[in-house]
């Protein structure tokens, strides 16, 4: 080593110890990170109210109708029957007052299928009404389900009953 | 060694003098005195017997330097000495006043025939005195050269019958590369260091090119620049060096030379050109670049020894070569928020749907229920669910050193070892898409996750040992020392059945091999038996020791993210009164339909969510080994010169296993010099190799996938059970034996004329109970209540399942054509034939009740894996090269042949035909530039693959994991390099 050190070798090997530290130290390894790219709002939603909704005289569908709080604006609405029948075509909406005296549709929902006694097209009906959520609790209302103009199934929702299950 | 010799040259020069001091015997004056002194190699050090000591103009008076390169002579002050020696330029020294010399020979470069310790435990031959086929490749020389960066893939394109393939992926068999000898596996190979067994990886690898699960040597921890020369004897050698050498030997020998610095700074990539797939893959911008350093340097310890030290630091980005399929990424589940949790509660997995109904745009509605409408949404694209293969990204750095001291004349104290890191990530699982609910979490992976195993390898070894005299013995008692630790990880992973609270990296397990040898060698020349005979022999202790240790608990357990604890009595049902749902959004109901009544603190699976570590199951408490195993050997070597034409040698060994008792081998070969330039050899061996302890302890749960009736591959879970489990006794599994093999070779040497040798050899293998693992058992076909000992899962073990034979022809052949001026043109050519048959399937005898006999058969050991074994490598392989140098320039091109292989499948159509594929010979050309800038200084610049030939892709049924076949020259493409070597 002394050899080597004393003589003019000294720079190129200076020279190749920098230039292998440069050309190293540039190498960072590739990573593979998971693609995320989504809108915001995914995931579990653990924030709802269901009410029961119950059979109307002379029918026995039954089941309940779930608000569930997605966002400060949105709200979905999901409702599930038991005993409705397959080829049968329901509708419900949300009505002012208690469903014994209710006549005034507050909001129309979706069509609801006979054969799995949800919500025909999409799984929830969604309410874009800020603060719908927020202020169910007061909320005046009650839920019909018809077929034709027959009542099959009511129950009063908001302030007009008790959740039957809730979570916040 | 690095020495150069002409074993007649030796003898004539032995009898020459023999002649001279017989017939001039008074012609000693009465001021002679006596001389004595060592002659060294002035490369490395290295003692050389055999060379001729002269007194110049009195050639009556001369000896010849014993095996410890001494000589002694009687000259006067004015005698002048001459040194010479095949290979080496003779040197003239004046005695003087002096008595005793340390004479430095200098190589020359023009004689080339290499001395060979391999095979032999004589002090050397040739390759063309040889009894067996041994190639010598001078790493040193050659790495200047080569494309390739380490030296299994150096000696996968210059050494004949030698292979490495780097497996693209698929769990572990990325992690370190295998290497193989004459189509056989690579625990069939011995690889030794300075002639002392190297310890293998602790890792099993499951996959490897002749379709048995085996460990192997990682030649990656030992840097290039520590290495001379790489000497590989192609003949079973069990006798001579123990367990493994049933294929042949790799002996790698250190470099020894001091006061010297070399150093390679290297740079390279791959063209990444996507080859003729088409849509199937995605090709994208070079990628693949490796960068290495290495240096070497020698330090001289005095005048008697030499510390001698390498190191390396090597980063090799991945290649990345995508299989962009069709196989469905979101389900309807998914696509219309469907999916809910074990309470029942929502789970929005398509948000922008939300958003669309939230503001009434019917038709953004019903684009963003189509896959493509949300793939476009999210601007993703087919190439983002990908399965990925490729080569792994390494970060590596290693050291090396060879040292040696001579104690007194004739005693050598000696060690050599090093260490090394490796962090390496492999593409090791299929992407976990959306659609597969079971290995979903929309928090941790909205779009599916690509999980990727890392391991972290430290290896360590040491060898020390002394070489004396006792007697007229040469002695060697030495002691090597192996580790090999790897720690298992994976990245981008989960346990769905921890839900969001799941880790993303985890450890999953250590694994860890441990080796140590204690060896004690005698051996004795006797010149005057005959021509010469030497007789060895020798002991060895060998313990060894396997170890797999747990990795993190969220690896290997269950959680209870889909496990619902009931608080209440009543209906399992959600927050909208209705049953609750599986994973795959099906209602939980009784035989009438109605929701199931629960009462409190009963359990119920909702979610079935996959237990453990994505995609490979962490290893857990039921995993955990500890296994030691002690082995004593005892060997008596021989070889006799019956004649100076006539060669045999014998080979004689005993071995003691601790868990599975002993082993008695031989050898027999001889050569046979027809004429100067002609020689026939022979050898007879039988062999024998030990599971090892990873086939006998291995154990774990991987995720299997299977193709369904629509050719989209299913998860299910497999456990390798070891031999001793009750899983494999209630079947009937055996326990392990050894294989034990017999091999014949028969070949001839041919050097018509110095510069021109051709060998030709042929060789048979046979192996008895070669070690195989067998298919998948599920409990439904074994039936016996197998379902209580493993469950769900399905169930494999390794089994002695066939006897098998390899055999095939070598032709090498080596033309060095000097021409003026300082030209030279160099042409290799190695031709190998070779054919793997399965000979019979061992009868196994299972308790299964519900499978045929012929399904048994199956199972155990499949028509791919046969297949694999006999087809699945190429039986055909051509390497020629030409090599051109002009004083400061030279060039290479290495042209190398990849005959066809046949991959077989146990998948069929409908008719019964098998959806297996032969894919076509391919050949690829290697190219390189070298030009000396200075006497310091060289640059090259070259490329290997240089015309980017992929291999055929696979047939659509076979499509997977890979696209392409991976069992020629792999799916890499054109790779690129260019070199800086520095010599001080």
């Amino acid at each position: 080593m002394k050899r080597f050190f004393l003589k003019q070798n000294s720079l190129p090997v200076l020279g190749l110890l920098l230039s292998a530290l440069v050309f190293l130290s540039a190498c960072e390894q590739n990573k593979y990170e998971p693609n995320t790219s989504v809108a915001p709002g995914g995931g579990t939603i653990t924030t709802f109210k269901s009410y029961t909704l119950t059979s109307a005289s002379g029918a026995t569908v039954y089941g309940r109708v779930v608000f569930y709080k997605y966002s400060a604006a949105v709200t979905l609405a999901e409702i599930g029957l038991y005993n409705t029948t397959s080829g049968t075509a329901y509708t419900a909406s949300i009505y002012e007052g208690k469903a014994a005296t209710a006549t005034k549709v507050l909001k129309p929902l979706d069509a609801i299928s006979g054969a799995t006694g949800e919500f025909s097209g999409n799984k929830f009906f969604t309410i874009n009404e800020a603060g719908f959520y927020d202020k169910l609790s007061s909320y005046n209302a009650s839920v019909k389900v018809m077929t034709g103009t027959k009542v099959v199934a009511s129950g009063d929702i908001g302030g007009n009953a008790a959740p039957v299950a809730q979570a916040q | 060694m690095k020495g150069k010799l002409r074993k007649q040259g030796i003898l004539l020069g032995t009898v020459g003098l023999i002649i001279w001091v017989n017939l001039f015997p008074l012609n000693a004056l009465a001021q002679t005195k006596r001389i004595t002194g060592k002659v060294t190699a002035g490369t490395n050090a290295e003692l050389i017997q055999g060379v001729n000591v002269l007194v110049k103009g009195d050639s009556r008076k001369g000896a010849i330097t014993d095996s410890q390169g001494m000589f002694s002579l009687e000259a006067t002050p004015g005698d002048v000495l001459v040194f010479s020696f095949i290979g080496f330029k003779s040197k003239e020294i004046k005695v003087g006043n002096e008595t005793t010399f340390t004479v430095t020979l200098d190589e020359d470069a023009t004689q080339l025939t290499e001395l060979i310790v391999t095979g032999t435990r004589n002090t050397g031959r040739t390759i063309l005195e040889t009894p067996v086929p041994v190639d010598v490749i001078s790493i040193k020389d050659i790495m200047g050269e080569l494309p390739q960066m380490d030296l299994a893939q150096m000696l996968a394109v210059v050494a004949p019958s030698f292979n490495a393939v780097r497996s693209q992926g698929g769990d572990l068999n990325s992690h370190v590369d295998p290497v193989q000898l004459r189509n056989m596996a690579p625990n069939q190979i011995l690889v030794l260091v300075n002639g002392k067994r190297r310890h293998t990886s602790a890792l099993l690898i499951t996959e490897t090119a002749v379709g048995s699960p085996s460990t192997t040597v990682d030649l990656m921890t030992i840097p290039v620049s520590a290495i001379d020369r790489v000497e590989i004897l192609r003949d079973g050698a069990a006798a001579q060096y123990g367990s493994d050498a049933v294929a042949g030997v790799v002996n790698i020998i250190l470099k020894k030379g001091t006061n010297k610095l070399t150093a390679n700074l290297t740079g390279g990539g791959y063209a990444n050109t996507g080859g003729q797939a088409g849509a199937l893959t995605k090709a994208g911008k070079p990628d693949g670049f490796n960068y290495q350093f290495d240096a070497n340097y020698g330090f001289k310890m005095g005048d008697r020894g030499y510390f001698n030290l390498s190191g390396q630091i090597t980063q090799r980005r991945p290649t990345l070569r995508p299989f962009v399929n069709d196989w469905g990424f979101f389900d309807k589940t998914y696509l219309n928020n469907l999916r809910t949790d074990k309470y029942g509660n929502p789970v929005i997995t398509n948000p922008e749907l939300i958003g669309a109904q939230a503001a009434g745009n019917t038709a953004q509605i019903a684009a963003l229920t189509t896959e493509a409408g949300l793939m476009s949404a999210r601007g993703l694209t087919k190439a983002d669910f990908a399965v990925y293969a490729g080569m792994p990204a390494i970060t590596l750095g290693s050291t090396f050193y060879n040292a040696g001291y001579e104690i007194n004349p004739t005693t050598t104290i000696y060690s050599f070892g090093g260490a090394s890191y490796k962090y390496l990530e492999g593409f090791s699982c299929y992407f976990r898409r959306p659609a597969q609910t079971d290995r979903f979490n929309y928090l941790l992976y909205p779009n599916g996750f690509r999980p990727q195993m890392t391991s972290n390898t430290s290896d360590m070894s040491n060898t020390v040992g002394l070489k004396s005299k006792i007697g007229n013995f040469n002695v060697d008692f030495s002691n090597t020392f192996g580790k090999n630790t790897m720690r298992i990880g994976m990245v981008n992973t989960l346990n769905a059945s921890l839900g969001s609270n799941s880790p993303v990296n985890m450890n999953i397990g250590t694994h860890q091999f441990t080796q140590n040898s204690t060896n004690l060698d005698f051996s004795r020349y006797l010149k005057e038996i005959m021509n010469g005979l030497n007789i060895a022999f020798g002991a060895e202790m060998r313990v060894e020791n396997y170890k797999i240790m747990k990795g993190q608990e969220e690896s290997y357990t269950y959680g209870d993210a889909g496990v619902l604890t009931v608080t209440q009595p009543g209906l399992l049902v959600g927050p909208d009164g209705k049953p609750l749902e599986n994973g795959s959004s099906t209602p939980i109901v009784d035989a009438s339909g109605n929701p199931l009544s629960v009462y409190a603190g009963q359990q119920v699976t909702v979610k079935n969510l996959s237990a453990n570590c994505q995609c490979f199951a962490g290893f857990g408490p039921k995993n955990e080994r500890n296994e030691f195993r002690t082995t004593m050997a005892a060997y008596l070597d021989a070889e006799l010169e019956l004649t100076r034409n006539f060669l045999v040698a014998g080979a004689f060994r005993l071995e003691n296993y601790s868990d599975f008792g002993g082993v008695t081998i031989g050898k027999l070969a001889a050569r046979y010099s027809l004429s100067k330039t002609l020689s026939i050899r022979g050898s007879v061996a039988s062999g024998f190799r030990a599971p090892s302890l990873q086939e006998l302890n291995y154990t774990h749960t991987a995720t299997a996938f299977v193709p369904d009736a629509n050719g989209i591959p299913q998860p299910l879970d497999v456990t390798t059970y070891p031999n001793n489990s009750t899983a494999a006794r209630v079947l009937g599994i055996k326990n392990l034996k050894q294989e034990q093999s017999r091999t014949y070779g028969f070949g001839l040497t041919y050097q018509p004329v110095q510069g021109f040798e051709v060998t030709l050899d042929a060789y048979q293998i046979d192996v008895d109970n070669r070690i195989f693992q067998t298919s998948y058992f599920n409990a439904s076909e074994v039936g016996n209540n197998y379902h209580e000992v493993i469950g769900d899962g399905e169930a494999q073990f390794f089994v002695n399942g066939a006897d098998v034979r390899s055999k095939g022809v070598e032709a090498v052949g080596n033309y060095t054509l000097s021409l003026p001026k300082g030209k030279s043109l160099t042409f290799t050519l190695a031709a190998i034939l070779s054919k793997n048959t399965v000979l019979n399937r061992k009868p196994l005898n299972l308790n299964v009740a519900n499978l045929t006999e012929d399904q048994v058969v199956e199972k155990y050991l499949s028509r791919s894996v046969i297949g694999q074994f006999e087809t699945g490598t190429p039986r055909t392989k051509l390497i020629g090269s030409a090599t051109y140098r002009f004083n400061k320039f030279n060039a290479m091109l290495r042209g190398t042949y990849f005959g066809t292989v046949t991959e077989r499948s146990t998948s069929a159509d409908n008719d019964g035909n098998y959806y297996d594929q032969t894919f076509s010979g391919q050949a690829i050309f290697d190219l390189s530039f070298g030009y000396d800038l200075n006497r310091n200084v060289k640059v090259s610049v070259g490329g290997s693959n240089i015309l980017d030939k992929y291999p055929q892709v696979l047939r659509p049924e076979n499509q997977g994991f890979y696209l392409y076949s991976n069992n020629q020259q792999g799916s890499n493409g054109a790779y690129y390099y260019g070199r800086l070597s520095f010599n001080f």
